[in-house]
């Protein structure tokens, strides 16, 4: 009977750690990766959502938010929407649109000036590191405050001029950067449109200016943010709440465009959905990863050690006291390094955020969300403990006689399929009849390099649907395909404008679009309309040829229950039609609140003469696009606006897409490092003796080696394999779910076979890499191990 | 009178353990002959193994020097002592030590590959050969794990001939087999001296002792007496045996 057994499973487990250390530290640092991922995002994800949410609450942001202008008496138009049952009040934020320019670079939408009233929107300002708020509660004449993403968008800093072209005349107004604030709507670089802190006298100037230029030539115009707040007895939908305002009062006719408060913190948080959306992936890959690595390291040290189990067991030792001393190994490398990884997101959780905060607009919380995080690692230790109790159950099963007795041998089965051993490619050939022989070994790494490969491949596939600039992305957030858009705001000369831009780059093709805000059945959203309807991305169905014919995309389908065949009401500026749903169509603008429509449709209820139409063009040299923009802006300035197929968000997304690509690979080879520790060490400790019959019959240390790289390159290289079909096969459907939350309807790429290869050469060379590095320890293998092991 | 095949002069080794240091080998200065059976004997402990492996450049010596064919191989690099082990040297151990994962006849022909001096045809069929002359055709296409002690044991001889060494290291060839194996084994060797092979054998079976033509007794790591005898034949077997057992007596064995 052994006696003292806690001291004697103490001595056991010391040994433990001091000889498995590799694979308790291979464990530690891939729990450390998982916790560190998980509880990021956890902390992002949380943090994001409910900061957003507080901020527009105490902004005084309601369940919708209507820009207006052009309205005679504000008062009247909020007096008539709380008249409503379901209108609880209406708050109003007055503000100026205007086109700005900061450092040369014009805008490509309008800005929103907004007088600073701290007492009724307390709006916060940060400090000049953008890592905390200061509490200044005045701005000053001539001083004006930005959103934090103007940064990442302009390079604008603090004490730079930012330009409002008031008129087509001279009528400019510059401020000067003063400082950051969080703006909860707008301040994302996600977004076009950008608001603009500026003093009360200021705003007073500005809107006594703006009354004083003639309606020819203002381009400025006064407006308001009317702040719409649901009763709490209605349990009215957002589109049914904001159908019902439309329909009931005249906020329609002054609407420049409305957003529900769940459509702005989808707009806010997008980025921080991805990269929480993305470590949440990669954690799902990295607890599969490990449960498999697990598995394989315990099935080989049982095996190894299956003697030692044995005599331990003679000695008194009983199952439950091995598998105790073998549970705490591994929980000591797991819990360890979920410590850590906790501890390493609580102190970088300051710094995500600092990082962030110019694409974001917000410096996000770093509370820390406690609970979730160790509800979540305590979901994953169960997930992981009760795989090892399952696998360790095996010592249960070992007996002290079949040791004694020898009965329990390493006899090999036949090998079922077999490989000829060709002098030519010796080590490949004994690398293949280790494979063929060892199959349950090798089968966990073969699994990870399947999902390796498969995650790269579909963040390399999104990073290829962006496109290297954007362009991808652009394409499927534009109404249809251009590389510029010119705009008249005024009559000009389109032929001259085209002479210049044909200097640069030959016309390949032009089409004329307008966006205008219309209802649909009482709901706000965007039309799109074309002069030739071909141009749009047909999803189902047929474009819309007849004038009474609409596109609806996906999110409008779903949001107005409607489907192919149905009919839609489409009003604008007091008049309305009746329009049939002739297809589902591919624009994501609006996150997909949008329809379209040809020109002949939209004549029905709007007037198709005035300056409402974009040329757009197609170019045959895109990298001219932005000279060829800055050529036409200094030759027209104001009676035109110009754009490329650009938009200021995508800069942030596009950096973001890189910053993810560039972790992931450093993260996969960091990855394969560890898959390697454990497997490999494993694997020579298993093979030591055929390691040195192999060098006893003349094998050198770099023959041997390479044998046991070309293990690892045929295993990988066949999981890769698998990895890329899969990718092929479901990537697209996969990224299509989760894009569908932006609205885009569908995701797709164009197969390349450079593109699929490429990640499973990279993991196949990773891997190799690693297995030759690891394999020096062949060099220390002496024949005399065999007489004396 | 045959050449030397081995040289060894003053040979040490000594192993260090924790700053322990244990003298195995203590100034053995001994050639080996071309054509000779050398055995090697001795009580447990008295350094045998350390011995054959020194000899045969498979553990480092720690001082002294080591000749093959007047070639100085205890300075050879690993690529160098690599190629002497394919080439010139064949290896028996005690447990028979063939690869888990190929057949008796793979195991073979592996060691004739890595060896650049036939043909891969060649190799091929002197493997066939050399198992067909070991009697073991029939298990030349199983795994080791799927044959006899006896069997594997013949064809880790026929891997350890392949390539026509100029001597064969043999470590208790015979420890792990039966008395019927033991035999065959003992035959097969004896049979190969008869054809000129060179052969250095460690054993401490008084019944392996007889087959060698030269005895050396090792005691505390030096060798301590040498021991003379006519080539082994069956009918001479009992008077060999009384004549080692009389050698031995007069070292107190």
């Amino acid at each position: 009977m052994v006696g003292g057994g806690t001291m004697n499973i103490a001595i056991l487990l010391k040994r433990g750690i001091q000889k498995h250390r590799g694979v308790i530290i291979g464990l530690f640092v891939l729990q450390f990766l998982i916790s560190f991922s998980l509880t990021t995002a956890l902390t992002i994800f949380t943090n994001s959502g409910s900061y957003v949410r507080h901020e527009m609450e105490r902004l005084g942001f309601g369940n919708i938010t209507a820009w207006v202008s052009n309205v005679n008496g504000v008062e009247g138009l909020v007096a008539e929407i709380e008249s409503l049952d379901s209108v609880q009040h209406v708050g109003v934020q007055p503000l100026i649109f205007s086109g700005y320019s900061i450092k040369g670079t014009h805008s490509d939408d309008e800005g929103q000036l907004i007088a600073y009233t701290p007492d009724q929107y307390p709006y916060k300002f940060l400090n000049e590191s953008m890592r905390g708020y200061h509490n200044s509660t005045s701005i000053d004449k001539g001083e004006i405050y930005i959103s934090p993403a103007m940064k990442s968008v302009y390079d604008v800093d603090i004490g730079d001029t930012v330009r409002f072209e008031l008129s087509r005349t001279d009528d400019i107004k510059e401020f000067t950067v003063k400082g950051y604030f969080e703006d909860p709507f707008m301040g994302s670089s996600m977004i076009d449109m950008k608001s603009f802190l500026i003093s009360s006298s200021d705003f007073e100037e500005l809107s006594d200016q703006i009354s004083q230029i003639s309606d020819f030539n203002v381009l400025a115009r006064e407006g308001d943010m009317l702040h719409v707040f649901e009763s709490r007895t209605s349990n009215l939908s957002p589109t049914d709440f904001n159908m019902q305002i439309n329909t009931q009062t005249n906020l329609g006719s002054y609407t420049e465009f409305v957003y529900t408060s769940s459509s702005i913190y989808g707009f806010m948080l997008i980025l921080q959905n991805i990269f929480a959306g993305f470590l949440f992936a990669f954690v799902a890959v990295l607890i599969i990863v490990s449960i498999i690595l697990m598995g394989h390291s315990i099935s080989n040290t049982i095996e190894l050690e299956f003697k030692d189990y044995g005599i331990l067991k003679t000695l008194g030792y009983t199952s439950k006291h091995l598998k105790a001393v073998q549970i705490l190994q591994y929980l000591s490398g797991i819990i360890s390094g979920m410590i850590a990884g906790l501890i390493g997101s609580i102190f970088l959780a300051g710094t995500v955020s600092a990082l962030t905060i110019t694409s974001t607009g917000m410096l996000m919380s770093t509370e820390f969300p406690y609970f979730r995080c160790i509800v979540a690692l305590l979901l994953i230790l169960v997930i992981l403990s009760s795989f090892i109790g399952i696998k360790i159950n095996m010592i249960s099963h070992i007996s002290p006689v079949q040791i004694m007795t020898g009965e329990i041998s390493n006899i090999k089965s036949a090998i079922k399929i077999k490989n000829t051993i060709q002098r030519k490619c010796l080590s490949f050939s004994l690398a293949m009849r280790q494979l063929l022989s060892e199959k349950k070994r090798y089968f966990g790494i073969c699994i990870v390099s399947t999902l390796l490969v498969f995650f790269i491949a579909v963040v390399q596939r999104m990073d290829t649907w962006i496109g290297p600039n954007g362009e991808g992305l652009m394409d499927t957030f534009s109404v249809a395909d251009h590389d510029l858009g010119v705009q008249p705001m005024r009559d000009v000369d389109m032929d001259g404008i085209e002479r210049i831009i044909s200097s640069y780059a030959d016309i390949e093709d032009t089409y004329e679009i307008a966006m205008q805000g219309v209802m649909v059945n009482g709901v706000n959203y965007t039309a799109n309309v074309l002069n030739d309807s071909s141009w749009f991305h047909i999803l189902s169905g047929k474009t819309c040829v007849e004038d009474n014919e609409i596109l609806i995309t996906e999110y409008v389908a779903k949001d107005l229950s409607v489907k192919i065949g149905d009919t839609l009401t489409v009003a604008h500026n007091g008049k309305s039609k009746d329009f049939k749903i002739s297809g589902i169509y591919q624009c994501a603008n609006e996150m997909g609140a949008n329809i379209a429509m040809n020109r002949e449709a939209y004549s029905k209820i709007g007037d198709i003469n005035s300056y409402i139409w974009c040329h757009h063009y197609i170019l045959s040299d895109h990298s001219m696009n932005d000279e060829i923009m800055k050529k036409l802006q200094n030759t027209y300035r104001t009676d035109i606006a110009v754009h490329t197929n650009s938009w200021s968000g995508l800069d942030g997304i596009v950096s973001t897409m890189h910053l993810i690509i560039y972790l992931m690979y450093v993260i996969v080879i960091i990855f394969i490092f560890i898959v390697i520790l454990l497997t490999g060490n494993n694997l020579l400790r298993a093979e030591q003796r055929d390691l040195a019959i192999y060098k006893s019959i003349g094998f050198t240390s770099n023959k041997i080696r390479m044998a046991f790289t070309f293990r690892f390159g045929i295993i990988v290289a066949i999981g890769s394999f698998i990895g890329i079909v899969i990718s092929n096969v479901t990537a697209d459907s996969i990224i299509s779910v989760l894009v569908k939350m932006f609205g885009i309807g569908e995701f797709h790429v164009k197969f390349s076979l450079i593109n699929s290869i490429m990640p499973a050469v990279f993991v196949t060379i990773i891997f190799m890499v690693f297995a030759f590095l690891i394999s020096h320890k062949i060099k220390k293998v002496a024949v005399v191990d065999l007489i004396n092991p | 009178m045959s050449g030397t095949l081995i040289s060894g002069q003053n040979i040490y080794k000594v192993f260090e353990q924790r700053e322990q240091k244990t003298q195995i080998l203590q100034d053995i200065t001994v050639d080996i002959l071309e054509g000779d059976f050398t055995i090697v004997m001795g009580a447990s402990g008295a350094g045998k193994s350390t011995l054959l492996y020194a000899l045969s450049g498979m553990d480092k010596i720690t001082s002294g020097t080591l000749k093959y064919k007047e070639k100085k191989i205890s300075d050879f690099s690993e690529k160098q002592m690599a190629e002497l082990r394919a080439n010139e040297f064949g290896f028996v151990f005690q447990q028979t030590h063939l690869v888990s994962n190929l057949t008796l006849l793979e195991n073979v022909a592996v060691a004739g590959y890595i060896s650049k001096k036939n043909g891969t045809k060649e190799v091929q069929a002197r493997a066939r050969k050399l198992l067909d002359q070991m009697h073991v055709e029939d298990a030349q296409n199983r795994l080791p794990s799927q044959t006899s002690g006896g069997e594997g044991q013949r064809a880790a001889i026929a891997r350890a001939l392949i390539n026509e060494p100029g001597i064969v290291f043999a470590d208790e060839p015979t420890g792990a087999l039966n008395k019927s194996n033991t035999t065959e084994v003992l035959n097969i060797l004896t049979e190969l001296h008869r054809n000129g092979q060179s052969i250095l054998m460690v054993t401490h079976d008084l019944r392996a002792v007889t087959r060698g033509n030269r005895l050396l007794y090792i005691e505390d790591g030096k060798i301590i007496n040498e021991l003379n005898l006519p080539p082994y034949h069956e009918k001479d077997e009992k008077s060999r045996e009384s004549t080692v057992n009389n050698w031995l007596a007069s070292m107190k064995w």
